[in-house]
This record gives C-alpha cells, structure tokens and sequence, in this order.
C-alpha cells in the first residue's frame, strides 16, 4: 500500500474515531415504566385517564454542526378506544411537543436538541386514557422505541 | 496487489463512513396499561315534593309529577342494569312512581311503581356514557287513600355491572 494511501486511512479513521466518540445518546432511567391501569370515572364521562412519571432519560449530542430530535413509535397499535401518550422534558435549549399519541410511526417528542448536550434526569410521563367503548382491557405491554438522531 | 487492498480498504472505509453519518441511539421502554370494569352511576339528590291537592269530580285525586331530577351513567362493560326500591313500602291506596330517559341502546322498562323490591328500571346499558338524563316521579292517590300528612321515601338506585 502507498503511504499516501495509508496517511489517507489514517487520517478517516481519526475522523471517525472523534466522531463515534460524540455520538448522540438517549439513556432510560428503567426499561420499564409500570402499569397504567383505568379503573375509576366520573358518572357521564368516559373512564378517567391515568399518567405515570416514573422514569427519566438523558442526552448527550456531540460538537456542531446540526441538532437533533427526540422521536416515540410503539412496536403495536393500541386497542381501539384508547390512547398511550408520551411527553418528555426537553433538555435547554430544545422543545417539547408535550403529550404525543404514540403510533407505530415514529413522531417527534423533543426537536432542536442543541449539540454539545448533556442533560439528565429529565422527566418521561406516560398517560393513557380509554373511551368506554373500550370496554374491559387486561394488562397488555406495549414496547416503546426512543431514538434520537438529526 | 497493494492497488487491490487500498481499494478494498477505502470501499469498507466508504461503507464504514456511510453508516456512521447515519448513526443514532435508540432505546426501548415498556409500558403495561389495562382498562378494569368500570360502572359509575349518580343521580341529583334534591329532595322531590309531590302533593296532590285537586281532583276531577267523579275520578280519583289528579297524579302529580316531577321531572327536576336527572341521573347520569358511564360504564364499560355490557348489560348492566339500573334497578331502584324505596325505603318502606307506600300507604296503601298511594302509588310513588319513577321513569328513567334511557341511553341510546339501553332499554327502558318506562314508569315503574316503586315498591321495597328492587325493580329493573333500565337494563341492557352497554359501554356507554349519558348525562343529564330526566327522571320523572309521579305520585297517585285514591280517594281510598284519605289524607296523608307529609312523608318521606328514600328512593335507592342501584347499578349492577354487567360482563
């Protein structure tokens, strides 16, 4: 091999090398966020939604250029008549599109993460709410995918 | 030979660059959630006075109503059913009487003469909600029944889930 050619490999794999170091991360406090369960209403109403905010997550973004985003799928689509939504703190500098009805197509949670973030322990709140039409549903997981990227 | 692997090197180079630029980290959270049984039902609890003063000549004293009440009613589930008693049985000759507006879907068994039995007063309620719901008591007297001093009946509705 030339020793251009190697001064050449050389000097991408120190690019990639910086680069795999700054990766951008999202990291969850648990892998579980329990059980919602809906057991209560108000006469007239549909049954009474619940949330839970047992989790947090951090985020680190690497150096500039370019921000990053914070986008939810689940992995199955809810049982009709009910609603799994997903708000997240967002780190400073960036913005919450608040509670986000999760699909199986992933949409934004958090936009314009700044780069060079490094944030923690920043709230996930889950909330469900089912119509009566829903019925009686036993406990069903549902698999939420978090992927931060530009 | 060295051409062939500095090609080699700078196409997994190539490769290697490519999916960094797309590189993005992903974690997964699971959520459990579950709906249990849920029957809720209320009604307005101002008290009712019925009085009865008049008469046609030749029939017995003229009924009186009250629709100033109203019930609500959410559930999940299918079949369930309201049923409502009174406190004690009425004077005899004197008839407390109650009709429930019903949900679309639901049945309605119409004006029911309340005893101290429980009777079904709207069944097959299915995973519905409904507000403002009239309730409309009627109390009717013969003229067997003479005067009657001011009394009270306690009416009790009672919602049975269903399945």
């Amino acid at each position: 091999m030339k020793p251009s050619v190697l001064c050449l490999l050389t000097s991408v794999l120190l690019l990639l090398g910086s680069r795999t170091g700054g990766a951008q991360a999202i990291t969850l406090s648990s892998g579980s966020a329990g059980t919602l369960t809906i057991n209560a209403t108000i006469p007239g109403l549909d049954p009474t939604g619940v949330n839970s905010s047992s989790t947090t997550y951090n985020v680190s973004t690497p150096s500039p250029p370019g921000t990053y985003r914070i986008t939810a799928r689940i992995n199955q689509v809810m049982p009709a008549g009910t609603t799994l939504s997903l708000a997240m703190v967002a780190p400073t500098g960036a913005s919450s599109l608040g509670a986000v009805a999760l699909t199986t197509t992933a949409q934004d949670i958090v936009v314009n993460i700044p780069n060079k973030t490094n944030d923690g322990s920043l709230t996930i709140t889950y909330s469900f709410t089912a119509t009566v039409a829903a019925g009686v549903i036993a406990s069903t997981p549902r698999t939420i995918t978090l992927f931060i990227g530009p | 030979m060295n051409t062939q692997i500095a090609r080699r090197s700078a196409a997994a180079l190539t490769l290697m660059i490519v999916s960094m630029a797309g590189t993005a980290a992903a974690q997964t959270q699971v959520v459990n959630f579950q709906v249990q049984g849920i029957n809720q039902v209320a009604f307005t609890s101002t008290p009712v006075t019925l009085t009865i003063t008049t008469a046609v000549a030749g029939s017995d004293p003229t009924p009186v109503s009250d629709a100033s009440s109203v019930w609500a009613v959410s559930t999940n589930q299918t079949n369930a059913k309201i049923s409502a008693s009174i406190s004690t049985a009425m004077p005899a000759g004197v008839t407390l009487s109650v009709a429930l507006a019903s949900p679309v879907g639901a049945t309605n068994a119409g004006t029911v003469a309340l005893t101290a039995v429980s009777q079904d007063l709207v069944t097959n309620i299915t995973k519905l909600k409904a507000s403002a719901q009239s309730v409309t008591y009627t109390l009717g007297a013969t003229v067997a029944a003479g005067v009657i001093a001011s009394s009270t009946r306690t009416v009790t509705y009672t919602l049975t889930p269903g399945t």
